[in-house]
């Protein structure tokens, strides 16, 4: 059947080994391939999953590259696909096709500070990046983690949060839009930029990786080179369209490049030559 | 070597081929123009090789149809739906600029990860390419030096001398098919006269894209205010881009098989023009403005080709002029970026 062609198109099963509700319309699939394979990936990096009979989405994949045989999809609720897989249990199955992307560039960056900049579920693709930071600790200066979301409950990883701000030379600030009344909240109120005020950046030795909608992604960049940072340091990951994650189906064209092979990751030397990025 | 066919002997070629076990695609008069048809042995006769352009892109539409089965998943399992190696398929009468094409698409798709789906059709199929004894208002492909002759890229090469055929040989498979098929050698006259007769359809092209220096030209007009008036005539039909012979995006789309109960994901044709293309979850859509789209196709064309695959995207093969309801015309769009046009 394969006629010795390898075929890019096909899925693997995946098993849903458990699931973590993060919000009300967010959950957190752990899965394992049932091949047996690890999915070796690198922070940064995308798989596609199929809901056969619906259809396939890209998602972040949002666990520690260290482990080795399992690995997680952070769902957000928002379309066909989505739904369908909102409503899988653990035990049931799915198909996993990459991982693919261009990853953040953390090779590149040792010996740098380092600033993750996320907004809403833009958090899921630096998750990684934090894991590994932990896990090499000594590679990289001072990091210090700025997350905003709409409201406190919004936030995903929050039972996390503790055990990231107890990585040595790691600082987590946290701002909500709004907070709703009765509900608790010492952390700040604003967008995420604000939180800049916090960090004390050495320019020239400091990389920003940056997830969130484009309009946060938006801002954010143009802040961080009024404020002095390189475009060559400013790394954004951006979403596009994605009907097959190879460079085939055209969909996540921006300009001459392709977000799911030549990204999603770029810096802003790249994406300053780009038209139709952020609307 | 070269060798001429007579005109009353096409249809014993035809046979020929078919005798070899391809399954034959060659033009055949249709009701408004000619068309691409599957031709059985005892139709030969209808086959017509006078043509300037066929509206759908013939080689792209077999190569990757409108609509294809991707895999078929049932009982859960995932089955590749692969075309039969097997399926010898030969096209008889392609016009260089769908040749030259054809050669762009097969950088899209054969470029690592290959297209498992292209690459069986494209290695099952024999071309059998004809150049051009006419052209039209809306030919252009001496821009792009993809027509009105080929010059490699073909099994078999077919030039009309009027009451016989030169045909040449570009590979090995081309000549092995014609090496049991008697036909007298091409004389210099023969030769002459196809080079004569190339040279009178280069001068019917009316049509040009200076391509001098256009990567540039493109790059600095991204936020000319052209793109705007342009949205104020196009209707967003994604026309250009069905018929564009070198348009490759696709969709996917999963649906249920109903009377075999399982599940088939297949692709089918899209294009930047249509409103969809560029849309995300959320509402969200990164060229919701026509004008985005519009620069998306002319730009894509004309400058990221370059970029992404060594060489325009272009083949001038004049089908978007032609079929555009809003009469839009991507030379004089160029020309205008240019300032060659006012
Ligand atoms: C590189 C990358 C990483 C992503 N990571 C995550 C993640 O970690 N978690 C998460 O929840 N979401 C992520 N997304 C967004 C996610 O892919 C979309 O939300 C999802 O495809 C929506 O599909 P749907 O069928 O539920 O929505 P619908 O609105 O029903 O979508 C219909 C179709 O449009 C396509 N589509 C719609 N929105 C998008 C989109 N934003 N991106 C790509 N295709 C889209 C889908 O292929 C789908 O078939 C990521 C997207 C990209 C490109
Ligand atoms: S992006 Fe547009 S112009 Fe380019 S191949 Fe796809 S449909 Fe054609
Ligand atoms: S997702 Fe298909 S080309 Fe990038």
């Amino acid at each position: 059947m394969s006629n010795g062609f390898e075929n890019p198109y096909v899925p693997a099963f995946a098993k849903v080994i458990d699931v973590r509700d993060e919000n009300p319309t967010t959950k957190t699939f752990r899965l394992k391939m049932l091949n047996g394979e690890a999915l070796r990936f690198r922070p940064g990096q995308f798989d596609i999953i199929s809901y056969f009979g619906v259809g396939e989405s890209a998602f972040s994949i949002c666990s520690s590259p260290e482990e080795k045989d399992v690995f997680e999809n952070t769902v957000r609720k928002v379309g066909r696909v989505t739904t369908a897989l909102f409503n899988l249990k653990p035990g049931d199955t799915l198909g996993v096709r990459g991982p693919y992307g261009k990853p953040w560039p953390l090779e590149k960056v040792v010996g740098n500070d380092l600033i993750l900049i996320a907004g809403g579920m833009g958090l899921a693709p630096l998750r990684p990046v934090i894991h590994y930071i932990a896990k090499h600790r000594d590679l990289y200066g001072a990091l210090d983690i700025l997350y905003g979301a709409r409201i406190p409950r919004d936030m995903i990883y929050a039972y996390e949060f503790e055990s990231w701000r107890n990585i040595p030379n790691t600082r987590l600030y946290l701002t909500v839009d709004y907070v709703p009344p009765n509900v608790k909240w010492e952390h700040d109120v604003g967008v995420v930029t604000e939180l800049l005020k916090y960090v004390k950046p050495r320019m020239r030795y400091t990389s920003v990786f940056v997830c969130g909608p484009e309009v946060m992604m938006k801002f954010t960049a143009q802040l961080l080179l009024r404020i002095g940072f390189y475009p060559s340091e400013v790394f954004l990951s951006l979403e596009r369209r994605m009907k097959c994650g190879i460079g085939k189906c055209g969909h996540c064209q921006i300009g001459y490049k392709y977000v799911c092979k030549d990204g999603p990751v770029f810096n802003l030397e790249e994406i300053g030559l780009l038209p139709d990025v952020i609307e | 070597m070269a060798f001429v066919l007579k005109k009353d002997e096409l249809s014993h070629f035809c046979r020929h081929i078919i005798s070899k076990g391809y399954s034959l695609f060659a033009p055949v008069k249709g009701k408004f123009r000619n068309t691409f048809k599957k031709i059985s042995e005892n139709r030969v006769e209808e086959v017509s090789l006078d043509y300037v352009r066929i509206t759908m892109p013939p080689l792209k539409t077999l190569l990757m149809p409108p609509r294809e089965i991707l895999l078929r998943i049932r009982e859960g399992k995932v089955e590749e739906v692969l075309p039969n190696p097997e399926d010898k398929i030969a096209m008889l009468g392609v016009h260089p600029c769908d040749v030259n094409a054809t050669n762009l698409l097969e950088r899209v798709y054969m470029d690592r990860p290959k297209d498992p789906y292209f690459e069986a059709r494209r290695k099952s199929l024999l071309i059998m390419a004809l150049n051009c004894k006419s052209a039209d208002e809306y030919c252009f492909c001496t821009s792009f030096g993809t027509g009105p002759s080929l010059e490699e890229g073909f099994d078999l090469l077919l030039t009309d001398l009027g009451d016989r055929f030169l045909i040449e040989a570009g590979s090995r498979k081309g000549s092995e098919l014609i090496e049991d098929f008697y036909m007298s050698k091409a004389s210099s006259t023969d030769i002459m006269e196809k080079d004569e007769s190339i040279r009178r359809v280069k001068g019917m092209i009316k049509r040009h894209v200076n391509t001098a220096g256009l990567q540039r030209i493109m790059t600095g007009a991204l936020y000319n205010p052209i793109w705007n008036e342009l949205a104020g005539k196009c209707i967003g039909c994604g026309a250009c881009n069905m018929i564009c012979p070198t348009c490759f995006c696709f969709n996917v789309i999963d649906e249920p098989e109903l009377d075999s109960g399982s599940i088939i994901r297949a692709r089918t044709w899209d294009g930047c023009l249509l409103w969809e293309y560029a849309e995300v979850a959320l509402g969200g859509n990164f060229r919701k403005d026509l004008s985005a789209r519009i620069r998306q196709f002319v730009n894509h064309k004309m400058n990221y080709w370059l970029n992404q695959y060594g060489a325009l995207g272009c083949v001038g093969c004049g089908r978007c002029i032609e079929q555009c309801p809003a009469k839009i015309d991507i030379t004089s769009i160029v020309a205008m970026l240019r300032g060659e046009l006012l």
